[in-house]
């Protein structure tokens, strides 16, 4: 009776381990880098879909450079450099977050997702605030250099998009994390999508703010 | 049993994630090479020059966090050719509309 007893705690505890090997995996290893695998194909097709936003930026401003070049300059560099720093700062911010998980410091992990998505916030605020004063002063796709104004604003508001999908997703993983649900893959996965929305704004950055910012 | 053990030995020398130091060190170069594409922007340099100097720092960062941040350096190869074969599709469709763009 007592050793029945000892098997159903046994199987609670691993129950309870969030992290712990699932079927079909062999091992942890297996586990994370299947984990790992399907990630990164989703993320080779999320950059194909960005491919058909940078073919198009190309196109537009290889047609028309100085429009290009008057549109960029509208836009304000130091916000783009500082929205640049907040991503890099939140990228790197993750990347401890995940190293937490692993090593199950759950204080300083959850500490250190909540900068992350603190970062992203902070990136949604300026962006916010940038549209709203390109609409005030008329810069949009119907106004002067409209053409500049429509690529900037789907492909920013695309990035935008993917940055809200990932404080979404990091918003669920705190949740689970103070409720110590947390599945370490998890984490990892919604970091690596992080990062490729870092890179993709690491591209734009100098695409559409740093044309021609001089005086 | 013993493939169970040395499979985990091998996850924690792996480690999951870059330490602190490779972390915060990578972090430092990339805030720089953002510092540094951005007073490039403000030299002349030719329109042709500022473009490919932006593109070429952007490439460099892009490469930085996947290497580290995303762990890629470090990945099974199946994982980093899935990474190229993402890369290699971008630049097909960018090549392929350039040379149509340029030429005619």
């Amino acid at each position: 009776m007592s050793a029945k007893q000892s098997s159903a705690d046994l199987d609670r505890d691993r129950d309870r381990d969030r992290d712990r090997v699932r079927e079909p995996f062999a091992s942890p290893d297996h586990q994370r880098a299947s984990a790992e695998l399907g990630t990164w194909t989703f993320l080779a097709q999320e950059l194909v879909f960005f491919a058909a936003l940078f073919v198009w930026y190309t196109c537009q401003r290889l047609r028309l450079p100085a429009e290009f070049a008057a549109g960029s300059r509208a836009t304000d560099w130091l916000l783009g450099a500082t929205m640049t720093g907040l991503l890099l700062l939140s990228s790197a911010a993750i990347v401890l977050a995940v190293r937490f998980a692993s090593e199950r410091r759950r204080l300083a992990g959850i500490l250190t997702l909540g900068l992350t998505m603190a970062l992203g916030l902070g990136f949604c605020g300026i962006k916010g605030f940038e549209y709203h004063a390109h609409v005030v002063a008329g810069e949009t796709p119907v106004g002067a250099h409209g053409r500049f104004w429509s690529v900037y604003f789907v492909v920013t508001g695309f990035h935008l998009a993917h940055v809200l999908a990932g404080l979404g997703l990091f918003g669920v993983l705190l949740i689970a994390w103070l409720r110590d649900r947390l599945r370490t893959n998890a984490l990892i996965m919604a970091a690596l999508f992080w990062h490729l929305v870092d890179i993709v704004w690491i591209f734009l950055f100098p695409l559409l703010y740093l044309i021609d910012p001089k005086p | 049993m013993s493939q169970s053990s040395s499979s985990s030995s091998s996850s924690s020398e792996l480690g999951p994630a870059p330490s602190v130091a490779a972390t915060l060190t990578c972090l430092l170069a990339l805030l720089a090479l953002t510092a540094l594409t951005t007073g490039l922007a403000f030299v002349e340099l030719g329109a042709g020059w500022q473009l490919s100097t932006a593109l070429t720092i952007a490439a460099l960062k892009a490469g930085l966090v996947a290497a580290v941040f995303m762990h890629l350096a470090r990945a099974p190869r199946l994982t980093r050719t899935f990474a190229l074969v993402g890369v290699a599709w971008l630049l097909l469709l960018l090549a392929g509309v350039l040379a149509d763009l340029t030429t005619r």
